[in-house]
Formats: structure tokens, C-alpha cells, sequence
């Protein structure tokens, strides 16, 4: 658990740092492939080119909270990010993630990168 | 081997458990990792699979469940009675009896347990040893379903890009109470069926049914 912490943690603290620093192919290394291929699919171009222009407010990490093999990681900026457990490290499945109306826990965040 | 023969009954339910949970996990993983492709992500080991949440979420809610019934069964047949029923006391021994009846006090006997003998406190504890270590034994395991069944709950969640809970919050929810009542029912519908069935139906040879020639009203009476 304190390893799949850790591993959570610099993830997202990677992808962070790479849109500060607009390094598109730097913050979509740290995607599952499925969200890289959702982004592409829907925005018509190459991930690390549409990565860093999206509408996301990401800061510091607040908040992680893990479970089994997927988690949450609340960003201080007011983004969220969620995370699945590949079989090569924890990876963003979901990123730039915003609460609907609220924060009702039975209804999804609306995503600008999701798988 | 007389051992052997004399312990067979624990020996072999505890062979089949062990058997039947080692099944568990390896069609558990199985099914886990199908649910995982579906969604797009990656399959895990057993080694993690058997270690996380998912599964032992499902090993507890059954677990609870089975010592909720014995808990239940062990205490309602102190006072509750149905006759011709091999679960049940005989009509006129309702209650905890007597201590003649429960050879305590002046009629324990030299191979009584220790602390049958030993009076006080520590009989008063025994006396009631069984079902309390079994309503414990369901506490607990049910505290366990609903922290790994959180865990399991929230998994999925975040996999949907929806908020997790906390304890509280997930004790409340139709996931922890779907479970439970799902596994409840199945017991005492057990529990019933045994109770009932063994008034007409027989077995021969089982200590759990009457003997083939005991009539339908004899209750209490096994063979």
C-alpha cells in the first residue's frame, strides 16, 4: 500500500509538472493507453499535442485515496484525477475530472481526458 | 488411524473448506481479470488478487453470514421449540434448565469441563461460551465485509470516475445492504428447511435426522 502510494504520487506529480512546462508527450506518458487513445480518437490529433491545451486546473496534490486497484487523487487547483494500476505501474485513466453540480457520489466527474 | 476415524467429521468439512476457498480465489481471479479486460484495464496476479479487497470481501460476506445463523440458531433453540423437529428440544424444556438438567453445581461429574466445575464467574462465562464466541466471530467478519466491501465499492467507483465513501457512509448504502441481505436470506431459509424438513424426512444413519422408524411427532430425538 505505502509502494502503490508512493507510485500515485509521482505520477500525478509527473503529469503536473509536464503540462506547467507544456510538455505534451512528457504528461501522456503518464496516461493508460485507453485515455490516450480516447483523446486522440476524439480530438482528431496526436495525444501530446492536444494534452496540454485542454481546459485543466491541476496544482498541488490534496488528496489520494487508493482502492485496490484503482484510485483518486484530488489536485488543489480544483482537479481531480483518476487512476488505474496497469501492469506497468499506476497510470491516469481519468484526468482534469470536475465534480457535476456539486459532489454527489453517485454520479461520474465530467473529464476533459477519460478512457 | 482410530484418530483419524474418531476426528473424521472436522478433518473432512475442514478439507472441504480449504478446498472449496483455494477454488474461490483461483475462479475469483479468473472472473476478476475478465471484469478488469472489459474495462479496458489490465489483468493482476493471483498473488494480488488474493490479497486485495475483492476478494476478501467475498470470503467475509459469507462468512458473516454462516455465524449470524449459527448465533441466531444456537440462541433461538434455548427457548423457541418446534415439535418433531430434530433442531429443536423436547415441548417441555424450553428455557435454560435446570442445573440438574445441565449437570452444573452439585451434579457436575469428575470429566465435566473446568470451568463447568469451577462455579462463579467463570461458569456463568462458559455457560454461554458458544454463542458468544460465535456472535463475535460474526461481528467481526461482518466489520470485515464492510471495510473490504468499501474498499471494493470505491475501486469501482473511481473506475467510473465517480466519489468514493467513507466507512459510514458505505455501511449505509444498497452495495453493503445487498450483500448482506443476499447471504442472510440463503441462511435461514437453511436453517427453516432443516428445521421443518426433519420432521418428515429422514436419513438414515445421520446424527442429523431422526431414525427411520421414529414417528413424525418425536422431537428432540436423533439418531
Amino acid at each position: 500500500m505505502g509502494d502503490d502510494r508512493e507510485q500515485v504520487r509521482s505520477v500525478v506529480e509527473a503529469y503536473v509538472a509536464a503540462l506547467e512546462r507544456d510538455d505534451g508527450a512528457g504528461a501522456c506518458a503518464q496516461l493508460t493507453p485507453a485515455a490516450r487513445e480516447e483523446l486522440e480518437s476524439s480530438s482528431g490529433m496526436q495525444c501530446r499535442e492536444v494534452v496540454t491545451r485542454l481546459d485543466q486546473q491541476p496544482g498541488a496534490i490534496a488528496a489520494i485515496d487508493i482502492a485496490a486497484v484503482n484510485a483518486q487523487v484530488d489536485l488543489a487547483g480544483g482537479d481531480t484525477a483518476f487512476l488505474a494500476r496497469e501492469s506497468e505501474g499506476w497510470r491516469i485513466a481519468a484526468a482534469g475530472c470536475r465534480p457535476e453540480q456539486g459532489k454527489p457520489a453517485d454520479r461520474p466527474y465530467a473529464c476533459e481526458v477519460q478512457a | 488411524m482410530r484418530k483419524l476415524h474418531e476426528h473424521s467429521l472436522s478433518i473432512g468439512f475442514g478439507v472441504l473448506f480449504l478446498a472449496t476457498l483455494v477454488g474461490q480465489a483461483l475462479v475469483g481471479h479468473a472472473d476478476f481479470n475478465h471484469d478488469q479486460v472489459a474495462h479496458q484495464s489490465d489483468t493482476v496476479s493471483l498473488g494480488r488478487y488474493v490479497t486485495s479487497s475483492p476478494f476478501w470481501v467475498d470470503v467475509m460476506e459469507n462468512w458473516q453470514s454462516e455465524y449470524l445463523q449459527f448465533t441466531l440458531f444456537i440462541l433461538a433453540t434455548v427457548w423457541l421449540l418446534q415439535r418433531g423437529s430434530t433442531e429443536s428440544k423436547e415441548l417441555d424444556k424450553a428455557g435454560p434448565e435446570t442445573d440438574e438438567q445441565q449437570r452444573l453445581g452439585e451434579h457436575v461429574s469428575p470429566d465435566s469441563p473446568t470451568w463447568a466445575k469451577a462455579g462463579g464467574w467463570r461458569t456463568h462465562l462458559y455457560s454461554n461460551s458458544l454463542l458468544l464466541v460465535m456472535a463475535a466471530i460474526f461481528v467481526l467478519s461482518w466489520l470485515a465485509q464492510a471495510v473490504t466491501g468499501r474498499i471494493e465499492y470505491n475501486a469501482r467507483q473511481y473506475d467510473h470516475q465517480e466519489d468514493g465513501l467513507d466507512l459510514v457512509s458505505y455501511v449505509g448504502t444498497s452495495d453493503f445492504w445487498n450483500r448482506t441481505l443476499q447471504n442472510w436470506q440463503s441462511e435461514f431459509l437453511a436453517v427453516g428447511s432443516m428445521v421443518v424438513l426433519s420432521i418428515y424426512l429422514r436419513q438414515r444413519g445421520s446424527a442429523e435426522s431422526k431414525p427411520v422408524g421414529a414417528p413424525h411427532s418425536a422431537t428432540g430425538v436423533e439418531g
